[in-house]
């Protein structure tokens, strides 16, 4: 596979005319579409989109404005598991008067080739389907009748957002799971309204025009601009594991309004630059305007400064103040209606419990401020283009001794400086009001792992000792989730499961709620499944269940970057005493083994003296996103991790 | 897959008393808080039957909340449809002291809609409101009301409201009260007492208490937890619903009334008899013309679910479903019928409870305890079950999803129970051979064929039918349990006629295979197939433990090894011989070829507690046997 180049930015300087006619008709198609039976360019594909058409304008009905999007769908269904695209399911929102979304216009064919003639057949009102909840969103469905293998479906409806709703028209994705053989989105765009418009993704566009029109939308004025994008040839986004988010990495194209400028009308400047967005945010009654009023904190504040002088230990009271008090419903957002209230309330989400965490922090004598970011579900933070947008989380900010420490109260198992997995997406806007910027998002922690056996092996092959498992930073961080969230008993249960041979009589766990420490679980086992006995031998599996043996890459090649999230650390030092009057015979080669531009590094080395064997195993892989080049070295390094992991130690009796 | 068609109703219950009560937290026994998340103080149900076609349900209950995991009943939600109205809810919130703190009020109540899949439309819906507190332990006390018209179901009453870990119950009580004329039907389960009936205004009433209920808790393998607690099952002798009227005593019953809500559907568009005679011509047999309507049925539908109303139950019209070509279970299974019934052969629907983990029908109990149909084409030998939703099933398949199990036949005379066929261990093969051709350094060429037969081969079957070629490599790449793997070859084929079968032939390039220290080479012949974990141990086992599935799994593997290495180690060959199953391995060399053969026998069923550690025994016997490992040296 190709390693694709990202795309990834502002795509409207064509000035080339825009004269082409739309080919495509509605209820007219091409008999050659129906005689396809495999996809040429991706045989692998249950159904190609052949035309993937959306033309939005805006309009006015009754006074109110509207975002009005036509779309055309034309499917050919190759195979029995793609029926199921002619099920079709929108979203709309459902508000009450002049607050509901309107689907109208609902056509659909499906065309099948029977017996060399094109029979084509029409969708019908029985087969659509209204499912209206009583607020919020609401599903318009419809089933084409009469699919099969072979056939062709099409369908077109219009969708009217009204702007009191949303002002933004809906993301186009050009791509999809499915191969599309042409994308093409229209839009025309007064010009009294600003919209930025941000492509993304790997394609570039293969047609990208715009020209004046003139339009009659009332105080919207008569001027406008048409714009026409297309890619042609678009292949399926196809999933990977160790990714963002898929809407880091298909096709796109998104508008966030930025500016109005008709007489009349309430919004006017939205996030132009960074510097309006810092100021838009900062005076937001519900983002900056909440750090106006902190005085409720004053007794919290003075409660945790009497308790400690020492600032690491000030910030982690701090946050473990709002664990204790504020419970996280488990949603993120940049902002909150009420700090106060959500107090009293004692639940809220991100965004609440942070900027309360920042109010705390201020009436403690910090210098604190919000930071605002991007989940990595949410996806990629593009710092070329001031979108709101963008973010959906936020934490705090303090600067220590001139670096940047991140504080995010929501998890009573995060330490200071520590964020989340799901927020390490590389970077974040520190809202200030002088000093306001860009600030990395950089895992502070590795997830680390520290083994240690000390094991006396029998003459019978059995193994007895203690087996310690460190579970450190993000390792910690999950395993400490786990443990609260099974109790111990089911803890443990895993970890026999997955190891048939260890009978455990002892077991102790420490340090489950202590997070600047490693939890640690220590047993105290014996063992049968390592060591096999072949008459004076004995040879010995040294890294007993721990040892790497499968490859996690599976793939040949990757077309995106493999994005772990965080740095891994794995050390894992076991040490074997002998049984009485055996002596290795033979033991594996020490290794290292390096990843390029300082990725990452393996060491495995094993030492023998009289009485006892030790192993040491040290896998570090230092960086957290390796791009795809990187891939076929990234995968080699873990084979050699594995036929080093395997090898074995052999011991003999000596006469 | 997919297909459920009759909305089994679960009522969750309250009563309403005007009496003070005690909500203080405080007084709750200390043996109902041990390893409870929540305790539910009272529960009072009462179902009040009106008529033969409608009934009210009353509901009052009051529960502690003790800890976040017990936070699930903070949320009250009410199922309605275009059968239940709900007339009431209410509800109020106290804290640990039993000091009110908030009252429910119509604005934090909403409205959900509960299924809708992307192919599924439907039409039921929820109430919900929920009720937290900021400190813990707070008690949730609520009181609602609801009107049934639909009264082909009563209520399954559970002692615990919820089958959720960690919930005491300090009182539960279940009343059913039914008019003169209209007698009740019931089976308890796991009751402490049994019903106690009384006479009151002329009406029959029969009320249920159990109390003191410590949390429950399970343990893994066991089967469904709802098989050991306390529930009463309740049904009607007659009933209405929408036009209709029906009886229900007896699994007759409820076959006939079935067949009464879906009669007269079955007529056919006058083109498709035409059709249905070129579609058949040349079949000889009645089992051939069943093959190409399947055939036929399989190109020109396709499944999709709608359950709307009454609907939940009654088929669309044959005729509809010719026309539009989709379907849900009942509508195409009514036109398979009406199409088989044009070529002469006689056909029955078939009522199943289906899912591959669902439980087997409470037999005893006749009621519509069903959620899919599947069609029955009976015959002196060789009856054939039709999956009528599948679009790629062989013919006369189950598959997991309806097999071995109780299903009703709905027949001119009613409904008779009668099980569909069970895929013994035999049936459910993976026969696998593989040439692996070892270098010295570890890699190998790897040619692998391999065989997956009834039950083990839906899965491929499903991939082979699902997905394209490039997603189909990722998916068995993603199932090898290699070192380091790469497919140069693969190809999926099956073969429909009889047990179905996928073959899977792949062309591998392995690294790692073995591993070399020093002189030795180690190598696990056991390459695919390993048991890698193991059930804990419990020495106090109280639950029956189930194995899931009948299977045969035959492995056999030659190795050829390079040259100038002699074996040091061979592992002796294991044989395990239990009730649960049996296991062969063994290795044997012949000059530069070493020959694993592993052949492991499993038995579906249930077994007694007391044999759990036995279970655990064997299978840790297999696990070990199959890291049993060769050790070869240079000469």
């Amino acid at each position: 596979m190709r390693t694709l180049i990202l795309y990834w930015g502002l795509c409207l300087l064509s000035f080339a005319s825009l004269a082409q006619k739309q080919t495509v008709e509605f209820g007219k198609i091409k008999p050659e579409d129906l005689h396809l039976k495999v996809y040429p360019k991706d045989s692998s594909a249950d159904a190609v989109v052949l035309y993937d058409f959306g033309e939005t304008d805006f309009t006015i009905v009754g006074n109110e404005l509207y975002i009005r999007t036509t779309y055309h769908e034309r499917i050919k269904i190759l195979k029995k598991s793609a029926y199921d695209r002619a099920n079709v399911h929108l979203q709309y929102y459902w508000g009450g008067n002049n607050k509901t979304e309107i689907i109208t216009n609902i056509k659909g064919y499906t065309y099948n080739l029977e017996g060399g003639v094109v029979k084509q057949e029409g969708l019908t009102k029985d087969m659509i389907f209204d499912e209206r909840s009583s607020e919020g969103l609401s599903s318009r469905k419809f089933t084409l009748p009469n699919v099969k293998e072979g056939a062709v479906i099409e369908y077109t409806y219009e969708f009217m957002t009204p702007w009191t709703i949303a002002n933004n028209p809906k993301t186009w994705n050009f791509q999809s799971s499915l191969p599309v053989e042409w994308s093409e989105y229209r839009i025309t765009i007064p010009q009294t309204l600003y919209y930025r418009m941000l492509m993304s993704g790997y394609l570039p566009l293969d047609i990208s025009e715009n020209q004046p029109v003139n339009i009659d939308l009332q105080r919207l004025g008569s001027r406008a601009t048409s714009y026409r994008f297309v890619v042609k040839n678009v292949p399926a986004f196809r999933n990977e594991s160790y990714i963002t988010t898929y809407s880091d990495y298909i096709s796109r194209i998104n508008f966030e309004l930025a500016r109005v400028d008709a007489p009349g009308v309430l919004i006017k400047n939205l996030s132009l630059s960074w510097e309006d967005l810092n100021s838009t945010l900062l005076s937001s009654e519900q983002l900056g305007g909440q750090l106006e009023r902190t005085g409720f904190l004053k007794d919290a504040a003075n409660t945790i400064k009497a308790q400690t002088t020492d600032t690491t230990a000030q910030l982690a009271a701090a946050m473990k103040y709002l664990q204790q008090n504020v419970r996280w419903n488990g949603e993120t957002s940049i902002y909150s209606r009420s700090l106060k209230k959500i107090l009293e309330k004692r639940e809220g989400d991100s965004g609440d419990i942070n900027l309360l965490l920042t109010a705390l922090l201020r009436e403690m004598g910090y210098d604190a401020h919000p930071v605002i970011l991007s989940t990595r579900q949410h996806g990629r933070v593009d710092s070329t283009f001031a979108m709101i947008r963008q973010f959906n989380a936020l934490v705090a900010h303090v600067s220590l001794k001139g670096k940047d420490v991140l504080l995010d109260g929501t998890d009573e198992f995060l330490k200071v400086g520590m964020l989340p997995d799901y927020c390490l997406n590389q970077v974040g806007w520190l809202l200030h009001p002088k000093n306001a910027r860009f600030v990395a998002i950089k895992p502070t922690e590795l997830d680390r792992e520290f083994e240690k056996a000390e094991l006396t092996i029998g003459e019978d092959g059995e193994l007895k000792g203690t087996f310690t498992r460190s579970y450190g930073g993000y390792g910690g961080w999950n395993a400490r989730k786990k443990y609260k969230a099974e109790g111990e008993a089911k803890f443990l249960t895993s970890v026999k499961e997955a190891r048939p041979s260890w009978d455990i009589t002892r077991t102790t766990i420490i340090n489950q709620e202590s997070v600047n420490l490693s939890m640690d679980a220590t047993y105290e086992l014996s063992m049968t499944d390592y060591v096999t006995q072949a008459g004076d031998m004995l040879y010995l599996k040294p890294m007993l269940s721990e040892g790497y043996t499968e490859n996690l890459l599976k793939a040949e090649t990757r077309a995106y970057p493999v994005d772990f999230a965080y740095p891994m650390e794995e050390v894992f030092v076991a040490t074997y005493r002998l049984p009485a009057g055996y002596k290795v015979l033979e033991q594996p080669k020490p290794v290292v083994v390096n990843l390029p531009n300082n990725g990452g590094r393996f060491l495995y080395a094993v030492n023998v003296d009289d009485k006892q064997v030790t192993v040491t195993s040290r896998i570090h892989v230092r960086k957290a996103v390796f791009w795809a080049e990187e891939y076929s070295m990234l995968k080699m390094f873990y084979d050699q991790i594995i036929a080093k992991h395997n090898e074995q130690i052999v011991l003999k009796k000596a006469n | 897959m997919r297909q459920y068609l009759l909305p089994i109703l679960l009522l969750i219950i309250t009563r309403s008393v005007t009496v003070a009560q005690n909500y203080s937290a405080l007084s709750i026994p200390t043996a109902l808080q041990i390893d409870a998340h929540a305790v539910v103080r009272y529960q009072d149900t009462e179902f009040h039957v009106r008529n033969a076609g409608e009934a009210v349900t009353r509901v009052k209950g009051a529960v502690t909340i003790l800890d976040e995991q017990g936070e699930v009943y903070a949320t009250l939600a009410i199922p309605y449809s275009k059968f239940i109205k709900i007339t009431d809810m209410e509800a109020e919130l106290y804290d640990v002291n039993g000091q009110r703190v908030k009252r429910l009020k119509r604005s934090d109540i909403e409205s959900y809609r509960t299924n809708s899949g992307n192919n599924t439309i439907d039409d039921s819906y929820v109430k919900a409101a929920v009720l937290k507190h900021t400190h813990y332990p707070y008690t949730v006390v609520y009181s609602y009301e609801y009107t049934t018209r639909n009264m082909m179901f009563y209520p399954i009453w559970k002692a615990y409201p919820y089958s959720l870990k960690g919930t005491s119950v300090q009182r539960s009580s279940f009343v059913v009260s039914m008019p003169a004329g209209l007698a009740l039907r019931y089976r308890e389960q796991n009751m402490p007492q049994p019903a106690v009936v009384s006479e009151k205004d002329g009406r029959k009433v029969y009320s249920w208490e159990v109390a003191n209920l410590r949390p429950f808790e399970t343990e893994p393998y066991a089967p469904n937890i709802e098989l050991s607690l306390p529930m009463v099952y309740t049904g009607p002798t007659d009933f209405e619903v929408e036009l209709y009227k029906g009886k229900l005593t007896t699994w007759k019953d409820v076959g006939t009334f079935y067949r009464e809500l879906n009669k007269d559907r079955q007529t056919l568009p006058t083109t498709l008899a035409t059709t249905i005679q070129d579609v058949t011509q040349g079949a000889t047999t009645p089992h051939e013309k069943v093959e190409k309507i399947y055939e036929y049925l399989q190109l020109h539908t396709r499944y999709v679910s709608i359950q709307l109303g009454i609907g939940g139950w009654q088929s669309m019209r044959a005729e509809e479903v010719a026309a539009k070509g989709y379907g849900d279970c009942k509508g195409l299974t009514t036109y398979m019928g009406a199409m088989l019934q044009a070529a002469g052969i006689k056909s029955y629907p078939a009522l199943v409870r289906a899912g591959e983990d669902e439980d087997e029908i409470r037999a005893d109990f006749p009621s519509f305890q069903f959620n899919h149909v599947i069609l029955c084409v009976p015959a002196a030998k060789d009856t054939l079950w039709i999956e009528c939703t599948s679009q790629t099933n062989p013919l006369g398949y189950l598959g997991s999803f309806t097999s071995d199990r109780q299903v009703l036949l709905i027949t001119e005379e009613g409904g008779k129970l009668v099980r569909t066929p069970t895929y013994q261990p035999s049936d459910n093969l993976q026969q696998r051979q593989a040439r692996v051709k070892l270098s010295d350094n570890g890699e190998a060429t790897v040619i692998m064929n391999t065989l997956y037969t009834g039950l083990q081969h839906d899965e491929r079957a499903g991939v082979l039918h699902a997905l394209g070629a490039e997603d189909q490599k990722k998916w068995i790449l993603k199932r090898l349990s290699l070192p380091s793997v790469e497919i140069r070859n693969f190809e999926l084929k099956e073969s429909r006629k009889g047990m179905p079968v996928v073959e899977e032939n792949l062309n591998l390039f392995v690294r790692n295979v073995c591993t070399r220290s020093g002189t030795r080479l180690f190598l696990t012949p056991n390459l695919l197939n390993q048991v890698r974990s193991t059930p804990a141990p419990n020495t106090d086992r109280k639950f029956d433990f189930e194995q899931p599935l009948h299977y045969t799994d035959e492995d056999s593997i030659q190795f050829e090894l390079s040259e100038g290495y002699a074996s040091e180690y061979l592992p002796q060959p294991v044989k395990i011989e239990s009730g649960f199953g049996s296991y062969e391995s063994s290795v044997i060399q012949s000059g530069n070829t070493i020959t694993y053969v592993r052949r492991v026998v499993m038995k579906k069923g249930r077994y007694p507690a007391a044999e759990y550690s036995a279970w655990v025994d064997f299978l840790k016997k297999i696990a070990k046997a199959d890291k049993n490992q060769v050790v070869l040296v240079k000469k």
